[in-house]
């Protein structure tokens, strides 16, 4: 039942990452769907994986990309 | 950054170091591993390149040269307690009991060496794109 109500909120989550026009509001909401993504793998039994995603997905890749939006135009 | 972002900052950040040596210690018994512990401490330095600026950041990151050389040596590091524990392995493990800290043979050290080259390459990256960024 949680696996199910986590997976519909990933869904959305990415609709929304989509959707918005302020791309540094995309990308925390992004950051969100991999802490979400993170979760789903800690309940489907593999912790190691959930530590990884959850170190690289949500703290590198958001610097990389707030870095990459800081060097161009912020607004789509 | 605001003050509040750099005084959490300065509290939070040798816990998140500290955290990333322990999964690096109990890689061979807990989740995690060489790769793992890396990617924490260089998120950890990805945070503290956030919350200061440029001129406070350069006196807590050592130079360019430095760095490098420590991604080689965990490189060659590997390769040696490669080889190392295939020679030793069996004198090691019988010195060693089952499911303490000190156990699996040369795993541990093998994990540290992953978490040096890891965090190091991390490190460099963040640290280059940042003298990138802020300087438009």
């Amino acid at each position: 039942m949680l696996l199910e109500i986590l997976l519909l909120v990933g869904i959305v989550l990415a609709l929304v990452a989509i959707e918005l026009k302020d791309l540094v509001h995309s990308v925390l909401v992004l950051a969100g769907l991999d802490l979400v993504v993170a979760v789903i793998f800690f309940i489907l039994k593999a912790p190691d994986i959930a530590l990884t995603q959850a170190a690289v997905c949500a703290g590198l890749i958001t610097f990389l990309f707030l870095i990459t939006i800081h060097k161009t135009e912020r607004f789509e | 950054m605001d003050i509040i972002v750099k005084q959490v900052t300065k509290i939070v950040f040798p816990f998140i170091v500290l955290y990333g040596f322990y999964i690096a210690l109990h890689g061979h018994l807990t989740p995690g591993g060489g790769f793992a512990a890396g990617a924490i401490i260089g998120s950890a330095f990805a945070l503290l390149v956030i919350a200061f600026d440029e001129m406070d950041v350069e006196h807590k990151l050592t130079v360019h040269e430095l760095i490098d050389i420590k991604s080689v040596a965990g490189f060659f590091m590997i390769l040696i307690i490669g080889k190392l524990g295939y020679m030793f392995r069996n004198k090691l493990i019988e010195s060693q009991t089952l499911f303490h800290l000190w156990s699996g043979g040369f795993t541990m050290i093998m994990n540290l060496a992953g978490t040096l080259m890891v965090s190091s390459a991390i490190i460099l990256i963040i640290y280059s794109l940042e003298k990138e960024a802020w300087k438009i």
